[in-house]
């Protein structure tokens, strides 16, 4: 995130915990438009992160591992032939 | 600090179970004496941000509203750091700081979009998906005051179908995964009693998938989702320990004497007090005078075992100008 970048998405954070200390509800007076840049902001720094890490070999993204089950617990009787 | 007089708390939920049977001593100081480390935790505030952005997210999404993701994940924003408030993040947790909280949900709905995402959501009848599933079950141990039975509590996030089968989601945040974080969660109270309560709500859970997401230091992300069957005899099994473990419970509580007003509580003196950081009471331990401790390093906070935070809502107490 470039210190612009950085600014802006800190500036949103702070209008949310000041609309929290009014008792007014977090989004107010946030525009839909300012939500998506800081969106924007936040992927392309994560992106870059994931992809240095990753060049690094030290990112672990893993898929859907291995059910730890033990199947012979999952039957109370064997199933006859 | 505030007094109190001690109650025996009428819920228990599976952070107490555990608490307990590590250390009475750590289940007294948190449990029945109310007390907790000043300043709340780092952890629990991140972590209830983290859940409450993808409750909303996932309710927007799949819920009648249908939002784009894009739309859903813009709208969860200033709900997740006004969840966060302004609990200044510890430099030892930047990565848990209010900003990676954000981009982990972004990374996640990158990783897991709802449109080709292998776990759907269970919708309920109303057309809401079945996620922030709340449970309070009555045990057969009596509360010694009420005489009301012991309640069982807790939350978990999402019920989801997967494989045509129903599953308890549960969603958990880490400083790292892997092959023995997988292996964590094989025999984990926590996700049976998840399962039980899904069952006992006339939801035939199989069993939890335990969605990890790793927040590294270096601002990247890992994932995992180890899958959890629970068999009958797996979850009758940990209905007994739990009460065996109440029963033990009330039997510390009912150990009183002069010295000891509300019950004696073993010490484990062992791993218990070093592991995962150190317990937050393992001060009090070390010293002939824990009171004189106590003031100054605690505070009073309830733990409500149904909140995303159940250490309480942290509370905003700066005055920012307007």
């Amino acid at each position: 995130m470039t210190p612009e970048e950085a600014n802006v998405v800190s500036d949103l954070r702070l209008r949310i915990l000041q609309n929290q200390s009014q008792g007014l509800p977090p989004e107010t007076g946030i525009s839909k438009d300012e939500l998506k840049k800081a969106i924007a902001f936040c992927r392309k720094d994560y992106q870059a992160a994931q992809s240095k890490s990753k060049a690094a070999g030290v990112s672990n993204p893993r898929g859907l591992a291995a059910p730890n089950v033990d199947l012979a617990a999952l039957f109370t009787s064997v199933p006859s032939k | 600090m505030e007094q109190i007089t001690p109650v025996f708390p009428p819920v228990v939920d599976s952070t107490m179970r555990s608490d307990f049977v590590a250390c009475p001593q750590k289940f007294y100081n948190g449990y029945i004496l109310k007390r907790a480390l000043r300043g709340g935790s780092i952890h629990l505030v991140a972590g209830a941000a983290y859940a409450k952005g993808l409750e909303v997210i996932r309710t927007l999404v799949w819920g009648p509203e249908k939002l784009p993701l894009e739309d859903a994940i813009a709208e969860a924003i200033p709900k997740v750091w006004a969840e966060y408030g302004d609990m200044e993040t510890p430099e030892f947790a930047q990565h848990k700081s209010p900003l990676n909280i954000v981009k982990a949900l972004i990374a996640y709905f990158d990783k897991y979009n709802p449109e080709t995402d292998h776990i759907q959501p269970y919708i309920k009848k109303d057309g809401y998906p079945a996620v922030e599933f709340s449970f309070t079950l009555p045990t057969q141990i009596n509360h010694q005051d009420t005489g009301e039975p012991i309640l069982y509590a807790g939350r978990t996030d999402m019920l989801g179908v997967y494989q045509d089968s129903l599953w308890i989601v549960d969603d958990k945040t880490s400083s790292i995964l892997g092959t023995a974080w997988d292996r964590s969660w094989a025999l984990r109270g926590q996700l049976t009693g998840y399962t039980f309560a899904a069952q006992q709500y006339g939801f035939k859970a199989a069993g939890a998938i335990v969605r990890g997401i790793s927040l590294l230091r270096s601002g990247a992300f890992g994932f995992s989702e180890p899958i959890e069957y629970r068999s009958p005899w797996h979850i009758e099994r940990w209905w007994v320990q739990l009460h065996r473990d109440l029963a033990r419970m009330v039997a510390c509580w009912q150990d009183k004497d002069e010295d000891h007003p509300w019950g004696y509580w073993d010490y484990n003196l062992a791993d218990a007090c070093t592991a995962y950081g150190g317990c937050p009471f393992a001060q009090l331990c070390r010293v002939s005078n824990p009171e004189e401790w106590v003031q100054g390093n605690y505070e009073l906070r309830d733990w409500s075992p149904l909140d995303r935070n159940p250490l309480g809502r942290p509370q905003i107490t700066s005055v920012f100008p307007s």
